[in-house]
């Protein structure tokens, strides 16, 4: 072996430093493991990278607002409601790293050290046997080759690290978890859960279980975060380190082990496949700034660079044994890719507590676990949605008139009356016609092929989204709420940001890609612990489940490597 | 030299003359005090829109418009977050609003009494009979105004005052126990 190959050789690989990098990273590293953390973008270190964290409203030359030649010029990343002048910074914009639309698909993106994992939308539900068995059950995609028994634990141990808030509610479907104290519900997030408690068979309005320190404890002291203030500005960085994000947690902990290389500006060409081996010897990389290539080897890798950036990195890692792709033995690479239907919306007024407000912020809002299909199917559509559920008032101005008058005015706020909204979140089925694929032709500045992105909603997602209607209305209905108003925003799949799938997860080698430890059937020292894995997609939000399957699989991959196996 | 000639000089002289004399005559437009993108404004339009801007939000024993550069914000607004439509359409309800101005007092809007200024912003409020964009134009640069004033540094800290770190969340709390200063 020579020098060079040596400095370039560690215990472990992983690509990709966001929500489920930061996972494998910290897990391998407590371990003892050598490891590479490889990241395309640049660091950003907690504190010391969040520029507008302190800014006041005022310090904004656009008071938040993006410029119209910015948001020209970049259609997608500016449809995202967190694309803003205050964390813009942390989002790729569409001209920097282009992908082609085969239908339209906004695919928003962080490439920076974190990731997504510092401006995601911090929900953390746990997923149960009744997501788990949907495909068994319900006949689509494969059966999921885990259950919740192989993930409770692990949930519970990602949790404990995490910190999450919640409430314990008992509720089959949504199992609990570790949690930390809530925040409060408003009075008429309370009030609402009462109405749908009291007319509704297993309907529920719960307070939405988020990544918040209410109460930090030792661990989290031990992180050096503290407790979270309610600022609500998540998405710029906390300087409390009061949300989640693998900035301030999973990476600086990785780092105190001294077991950590964390190098950014990597750009991942190929995962190397070892013929003689008959494994994937290393990965392939190029600087992102000198376009200098490099190899680096090791004996197990971890691929999180994003769902639909797992799957090009997949199939750009080609080989004679595997010369569709790594590990795509079976076609079905970069297929039955699947995402989240936010499209429905449903908002009202509410003329009661009027002697009541809310004081003071809170990141997060009520939620109503998925109730359709759960128990049996029951619709002429398969599967369901979950959905928030927010109130609040809001400060009313009266802008009529000028001069002294209207001076006045604006001073003197008088609060509206209760709104409320709740959005869908609905499952969608994977399909094999929903696909990612390599363009053949364009490639982009580092010579690697442009994204083509074909993903569609159907009949099923349709008949979701009026059935999401009827029931909420019915349900505004009950509570006597008033002014309601269904709006369905037409978006494109992917301002979701839970795509998912390309790389399922299943029992047989030759429908799905990953075994239920999610190493390639055909690969084995290749664990996808991304987005990538995901067999189907739930209602709920991903993330606590992709931290909870990563920590499992590394649990695992240390147990192999142990005995000679990888 | 014949007289044709000499005429044909003269002529030459009188017109070059007046070629140079020009600018004398008619004032060049002082230049805008800063540079837009997009927008097309000299310092006279500016200091309308200033003094416009004073006159919707108006300095009393607290500071307005002008002392929170609310018509700068607005300006900003308008040059870097407008569509182009919406700038043309800010940029000609100017223009003929300068127009009306011109036609009906005799001088630019700067030149005006205070009385006649805020007359002129009493028509636009009330939007009747306006000339097509005139409307848009005055909307465009009182909700920006107002933007910019509510959006202040004076305004978030001293009339509704926004917290950076609010540390609380009541979710149900009697209306006269909050204080109505604090802007959540």
């Amino acid at each position: 072996m020579s020098n060079s190959k040596q400095a370039n050789t560690f215990d472990a690989i992983v690509i990709g430093a966001g929500m489920s990098g930061g996972w494998a990273a910290k897990e391998l590293c407590d371990k003892g493991y050598k490891t590479l953390l490889l990241e395309r973008g640049r660091n950003v270190q907690h504190l010391k990278d969040y520029p507008t964290t302190n800014m006041y409203p005022w310090e904004f030359r656009h008071h938040g607002e993006v410029p119209a030649e910015i948001q020209a010029a970049n259609p997608s990343i500016s449809r995202c409601y967190a694309y803003r002048e205050d964390a813009m910074h942390f989002f790729v914009k569409d001209t920097e790293h282009p992908y082609v639309q085969d239908k339209p698909f906004d695919w928003i993106r962080g490439y920076q050290v974190g990731g997504k994992s510092i401006m995601w939308a911090r929900q953390t539900q746990r997923w149960s046997d009744y997501d788990f068995e949907g495909p068994q059950r319900d006949g689509f995609a494969v059966d999921w080759p885990i259950r919740y028994k192989d993930l409770a634990p692990w949930y519970s141990y990602v949790e404990k690290f995490v910190g999450i808030s919640g409430n314990k509610d008992g509720i089959p479907n949504l199992p609990d978890g570790e949690f930390l104290p809530p925040w409060e519900l408003t009075c008429v997030e309370d009030y609402f859960k009462g109405v749908v408690a009291k007319n509704y068979e297993n309907r529920h309005v719960i307070y939405a279980r988020c990544a918040h320190l209410t109460k930090p404890q030792d661990i989290h002291k031990e992180q050096g975060r503290n407790q979270c203030q309610g600022r609500s500005l998540c998405q710029r960085g906390c300087p409390f380190g009061g949300y989640f994000n693998s900035n301030s947690t999973t990476i600086p902990w990785a780092q105190k082990t001294g077991n950590l290389t964390l190098q950014p500006f990597s750009v991942v060409h190929s995962i190397i496949y070892d013929e003689h081996k008959g494994k994937a010897g290393g990965v392939r990389v190029i600087d992102a700034n000198t376009k200098a290539v490099t190899e680096y080897y090791a004996p197990v890798i971890f691929l999180n660079a994003g769902a639909l950036n797992t799957n090009l990195i997949l199939m750009h890692s080609t080989s004679s044994r595997f010369p569709d792709g790594l590990g795509n033995e079976n076609g079905l690479l970069g297929k039955h890719v699947a995402f989240h239907n936010y499209r429905a919306r449903i908002s009202g007024t509410h003329d009661g507590f009027k002697e009541f407000t809310t004081d003071g912020r809170r990141p997060t809002s009520a939620y109503v676990p998925r109730f359709r299909n759960v128990f049996k199917q029951e619709t002429d559509f398969l599967r369901g949605y979950a959905a928030s559920f927010y109130s609040g008032r809001f400060p009313q101005r009266d802008t009529s008139g000028f001069g002294e008058a209207l001076k006045q005015q604006l001073g003197n706020a008088t609060l509206g009356p209760w709104y409320v909204s709740s959005q869908m979140m609905g499952e969608t089925i994977p399909k094999e016609s929903n696909t990612v694929s390599l363009h053949a032709q364009q490639k982009d500045e580092w010579g690697i092929p442009l994204l083509r992105i074909n993903i569609d909603y159907d009949d099923n997602d349709e008949k979701m989204i009026r059935d999401f209607f009827e029931q909420f209305k019915d349900m505004f209905g009950k509570a006597g709420f008033a002014n309601i108003e269904t709006y369905d925003s037409k978006q494109a799949p992917g301002l979701d940001i839970h795509e998912m799938g390309g790389v399922r997860m299943g029992h047989d080698p030759k429908t799905s890609l990953l075994n239920k430890w999610i190493q390639l059937h055909a690969c084995k020292n290749v664990f996808i612990t991304d987005g990538a894995c995901m067999t189907s997609t739930s209602t709920q939000n991903p993330s606590l489940t992709y931290m909870a399957l990563t920590a499992r699989a590394v649990d695992y991959a240390v147990s192999e490597m142990k005995k000679g196996n990888l | 030299m014949n007289m044709n000639r000499r005429s044909a000089l003269r002529t030459l002289m009188v017109v070059t003359a007046g070629v140079t004399l020009l600018p004398s005559c008619v004032q060049r437009p002082r230049k805008a005090a800063v540079a837009y993108k997009h927008l097309q404004l000299n310092g006279e339009e500016e200091d309308m829109l200033a003094a416009m801007a004073a006159i919707i939000i108006p300095t009393t024993t607290t500071p307005g418009a002008k002392e929170t550069g609310a018509h700068r914000f607005a300006l900003t607004m308008i040059d870097d977050c407008c569509s182009a439509k919406d700038q043309e359409q800010f940029q000609d309800g100017l223009h003929k609003f300068q127009v009306m101005v011109k036609e009906k007092d005799g001088s630019a809007f700067g030149k005006c009494t205070p009385a006649q200024q805020q007359q002129w912003v009493a028509a636009l409020n009330d939007g009747k009979s306006l000339p097509h964009n005139v409307d848009a134009f005055y909307h465009m640069l009182k909700r920006y105004t107002i933007e910019g004033f509510t959006g202040s540094q004076y305004f978030l800290t001293k009339v509704r005052v926004y917290e950076l770190v609010p540390s609380r969340f009541h979710g149900c709390i009697a209306v006269n126990k909050v204080s109505p200063s604090i802007d959540n």
